[in-house]
């Protein structure tokens, strides 16, 4: 313990240093100990992962803040790799010396590491077990009950710290979970937590400091500041998400590009034969940029990095999605029907703005308008006056893309918001097939379909907020 | 001095209107982070924001605006302050009268009606109708700084992002509103300071008779709002035109106005003027000034944009990261290892086989070994211990360990199969896989050759074996 004192000393803390809770995060050779530590400090850099044994060889401390406050300190250390022949060697020694207790016993074996050099790896587990107030033990539930993992245990045991067992890797694997329930049980380990480190989910960290809080009395208060603020992060990049989700969906439905009479006079149905390839290419490539700079906000907001978008199986490639959004299949895979336009062979995603023959009538009331002022309201009108004027068009995104646009964004919050930092495996965590249209998506469409004035901007106008505030409702409590 | 909250965030925004198209980098973020240490994420953004200006150089480009409003405001309030001055000598029709009511619509009846809109805009809440001209003006100015400062393909120079940053703040939302306000009330006030000042100027220097006229209204009219305008400035003090003296200045009355007569007309002007003009926009102008300060000491960053978000992980971090406490001072000496594919063998017929830790996926012993060559499974201490028992006594010499191909080796496992093997003359090394199970990694394959090198047991040695799962 002094050794490690003497080497934290010119480590960089915040503050309460002092006071932080030490955490020795212990178990088994590939538990995954280090995968847990990635994802509570929101960090797949930390540590090395691997899929074999002893990919972690020294112990590695990290700190977790509640704002300027350190409340953890989280110590990763080796894995056990052969438990049971350190427990015959601690029985040999323990008739040797006779310690007065389990805590003795230990360090006796850790002032003689020079005799147990095949050891090396479980000493340091033992020495930062000595040194900790509480051990997280890290369980592969996927694991069979062997004698060695018990053998662990009661070496663990004989630090005398509380010990709260992590079930890991728990994705399918109810049967397994019960197994290990049962078995430290047996060692009185009975408060225990699932904790997927792959299939991350929020509650479930917030549910480790809980348990921490009712295994550290005296540490209580930090530890709700830590679950408070680490909520209120979470939440923030949540809303943040949500939001920039919201401006791309109101940016793209109120897009509106005026088309030439020569060409839109031809056909006023939604598919766009009336329309010049140049128009609907401008368009379609507003759309396009316009998601490719949300995905890159959305990737920037939770911090995801190529690894993660491998391992969560992304359609994701080089920062851009692989399937474009204007791509028939698209439509299929979120269960939308395919428009007319999609049908007719004609270019997808057009929609022509027919709700006044190329007029839209604003949301702003009519009354508010003529209040307003015959010049604000011509204003705001000019545009539709002047298509009307010379019998142009407006080229728009059709229903279809924007909703496909949208179910595609809940998919990915979805995504972003469940992983763990620690993947190793790949995994599909989201369902693709019940991410569904809020019942008030129609009106929400409607009410930014009339007010074009919202495109790229932010108004301060109280139908904005309120649909905003709809769509992030929707994003994040649900539909 | 201590720089208000507002325009730290207004430094921030401007900063961050810059950064989105061209990111700009900023020396020792990281030192940033530790130096702030129990600062608010708006300070560290504030410090930040300070040192990239510094850095890269940004004073001018983002004072720009600020300047270019002074200049603005400087010019439209001498165009205005001329404006008052010219209605006012408008008001003298000829070489010595002055026409008191034209006089009245010029200084009070456009105010009166421009105040009017104010409150019915402030009330209902249209921006359109508090900031009259002014805003409309400030609407478009975003639109032409950018035409203004863009290049040739539409990218907007730095000066001009932070140009649209700093009216963003100013002119838009809560700030845009009463900020508007008051410098409408400002121009307002400006225009009938200068008007009042010309008034008595004229008045000091020359001698004028007040007239009136009409005519499509009756001349009671005048009557009675001179007696309305009149009744408050009595109160206060101002000496005004008896209903007589109204009369008499009728326009067309044959009539020369005493001086008593021409003082008290030139009071209820000047009076009418502070009472119904400069002072309703002076109280308006401190309201909303009031009311732009409390907008400003309200006014808060969206710290819900990716900018920030992205700055707030980088500036306030929710944790440390790694820091080695406990090295591993030997790490272990890789061999390299012959890559081999493990292929099915047929082995000895007096092989015996001893399982270690296969799990719960295969049952032991597999259907193809005699129950008499089976020596278990090892699965802790004591299944072990009866092994080497089982070995001992049957001095077995040819023994293959069966392991399960998809679990990973590690030390213990290794300690089992050397002591297992340690008396046998052939060691086999038999790696379990079911049909249905996924092809196992070479890195996987390779950690199983290691082990099998370290309890000598030869490459060729290493076989594969399918069996169904249980």
């Amino acid at each position: 313990m002094s050794s490690n004192k003497q080497n934290n000393s010119d480590f960089n803390y915040p503050s309460n240093s002092k006071a932080a809770i030490n955490v020795g995060v212990v178990g088994h050779t590939n538990a995954g100990k280090t995968s847990l530590i990635r994802t509570l400090l929101r960090d797949d850099h930390f540590g090395n992962v691997d899929d074999a044994a002893g990919t972690t060889r020294s112990v590695e401390q990290s700190a977790i803040y509640a704002d300027n406050e350190v409340v953890l300190n989280l110590f990763d250390t080796p894995g056990f790799e052969d438990s049971s022949a350190l427990l015959i060697a601690l029985d040999d020694l323990s008739i040797s010396i006779k310690p007065n207790s389990p805590t003795e016993l230990l360090k006796a074996f850790i002032d003689q590491q020079g005799r147990y050099a095949d050891f090396k790896q479980e000493i340091k587990v033992l020495r930062q077990s000595l040194s900790s107030d509480v051990l997280l033990y890290i369980i592969d539930v996927r694991e069979p009950l062997l004698g060695k993992y018990r053998d662990e245990v009661e070496i663990l045991s004989k630090a005398g710290k509380p010990i709260l067992p992590v079930f890991n890797f728990i994705a399918d694997e109810n049967q397994a979970l019960n197994r290990w329930r049962d078995q430290m049980a047996l060692f009185n380990l009975h408060a225990a937590l699932e904790f997927d480190t792959v299939a991350f989910d929020f509650e479930a960290e917030k549910r480790l400091y809980q348990k921490l809080q009712s295994l550290m009395e005296r540490h209580y208060d930090p530890l709700q500041r830590l679950i408070d603020y680490r909520q209120q992060v979470w939440q923030n990049l949540n809303q943040a998400a949500a939001q920039r989700i919201f401006i791309l969906i109101c940016d793209v439905a109120c897009y509106r590009l005026e088309a030439t009479a020569s060409q839109s006079s031809q056909s006023k149905t939604i598919g766009g034969n009336g329309f010049s390839d140049t128009d609907v290419n401008k368009m379609q490539a507003f759309v396009r940029n316009a998601e490719q700079q949300a995905l890159t906000d959305l990737l920037a907001i939770f911090s995801f990095t190529q690894l993660d978008i491998d391992l969560q199986q992304l359609p994701v490639s080089e920062g851009r999605w692989e399937l474009d959004i204007f791509s028939p299949h698209m439509l299929k895979e979120f269960g939308l029907g395919i428009g007319a336009s999609a049908l007719s062979g004609a270019a997808v995603g057009v929609g022509v703005d027919l709700m006044v023959g190329g007029m839209s009538l604003g949301a702003a009331s009519l009354l508010g308008a003529a209040i307003g002022g015959g010049w604000a309201t011509a204003r705001r009108y000019q545009q539709e006056f002047k298509a009307v004027w010379r019998r142009h068009q407006w080229l728009c995104v059709d229903d279809d893309t924007v909703s496909l646009l949208y179910l595609r964004q809940c998919r990915l919050l979805s995504t972003l918001s469940h992983r763990g930092h620690a993947a190793q495996n790949k995994l599909k965590l989201v369902d693709n097939g019940k991410v569904g249209l809020p019942q008030k998506w129609p009106s929400l469409l409607k009410s930014l379909r009339q007010n074009p004035q919202w495109h790229q901007a932010t108004p301060d106008d109280a139908e904005y907020h309120k649909s905003q505030k709809l769509m992030l409702e929707w994003l994040l409590l649900g539909n | 001095m201590t720089t208000s909250k507002f325009d730290k965030s207004l430094l921030i925004e401007q900063i961050r209107q810059i950064e989105t198209p061209h990111p700009l980098n900023c020396d020792n973020e990281d030192e940033l982070s530790d130096f702030l240490l129990n600062q608010t994420f708006h300070e560290r953004l504030w410090q930040r924001a300070k040192r990239l200006v510094r850095q890269h150089d940004l004073s001018a480009a983002l004072s720009h605006a600020a300047r270019l409003s002074r200049t603005i405001k400087t010019i439209t309030l001498t165009l205005v302050a001329l404006l008052g001055a010219v209605g006012t000598m408008y008001a003298i029709t000829d070489s010595d009268t002055i026409n008191i009511y034209w006089l009245l619509l010029v200084l009070l009846g456009f105010n009166f009606i421009s105040m009017l809109l104010w409150l019915i805009g402030i009330s209902l809440n249209m921006d359109g109708l508090t900031s009259g001209l002014f805003a409309r003006f400030t609407s478009r100015l975003p639109g032409l700084l950018n035409k203004v400062n863009s290049d040739k393909q539409g990218n907007i120079n730095i000066s001009g992002l932070a140009d649209r940053a700093w009216l963003r703040c100013f002119y838009s939302a809560t700030v845009g509103k009463w900020q508007l306000s008051k410098i409408t009330h400002q121009l307002w006030l400006v225009y009938l300071l200068a008007g009042l000042t010309s008034l008595l100027l004229l008045m000091m220097v020359r001698q004028y008779d007040f007239i009136w006229g009409t005519t499509l209204l009756s001349d009671s009219v005048f009557i009675q709002l001179t007696g309305s305008l009149s009744q408050p400035l009595s109160l206060i003090g101002f000496m005004t035109p008896s209903v007589e003296q109204v009369q008499e200045s009728r326009l067309g009355v044959e009539h020369i106005l005493t001086a008593e007569h021409r003082s008290h007309w030139a009071q209820f002007l000047l009076g009418s003027l502070l009472c119904f003009g400069i002072l309703p926009r002076l109280l308006l102008l401190l309201l909303s000034s009031l009311m732009s300060i409390r907008a400003r000491r309200l006014f808060s960053l969206d710290l819900y944009l990716p900018y920030y978000i992205d700055l707030r992980q980088r500036l306030v971090p929710l944790a440390s990261h790694g820091q080695i406490v406990d090295a591993d001072t030997s790490p272990p000496v890789m061999t390299d290892i012959e890559q081999q594919i493990p292929l099915s063998h047929s082995l000895p017929e007096h092989t015996k086989w001893a399982a270690i830790e296969l799990g719960d996926k295969f049952s032991w012993p597999i259907s193809l070994i005699n129950g008499l060559n089976n020596f278990g499974q090892v699965i802790d201490r004591e299944s072990l211990e009866s092994t080497l028992q089982c070995l001992q006594t049957s001095q077995c010499q040819v023994l293959a360990v069966v392991v399960a191909a998809a679990r990973s080796p590690d030390r213990g496992v290794q300690r089992s199969i050397t002591s297992l093997t340690l008396h046998c003359s052939q060691r086999w090394l038999v790696l379990l896989q079911s049909p249905d199970e996924k092809k196992i990694s070479s890195k996987r394959l390779t950690a199983w050759y290691q082990l099998a090198q370290a309890c000598n047991i030869p490459a060729d040695h290493v076989i594969s074996l399918s069996v169904d799962k249980t």
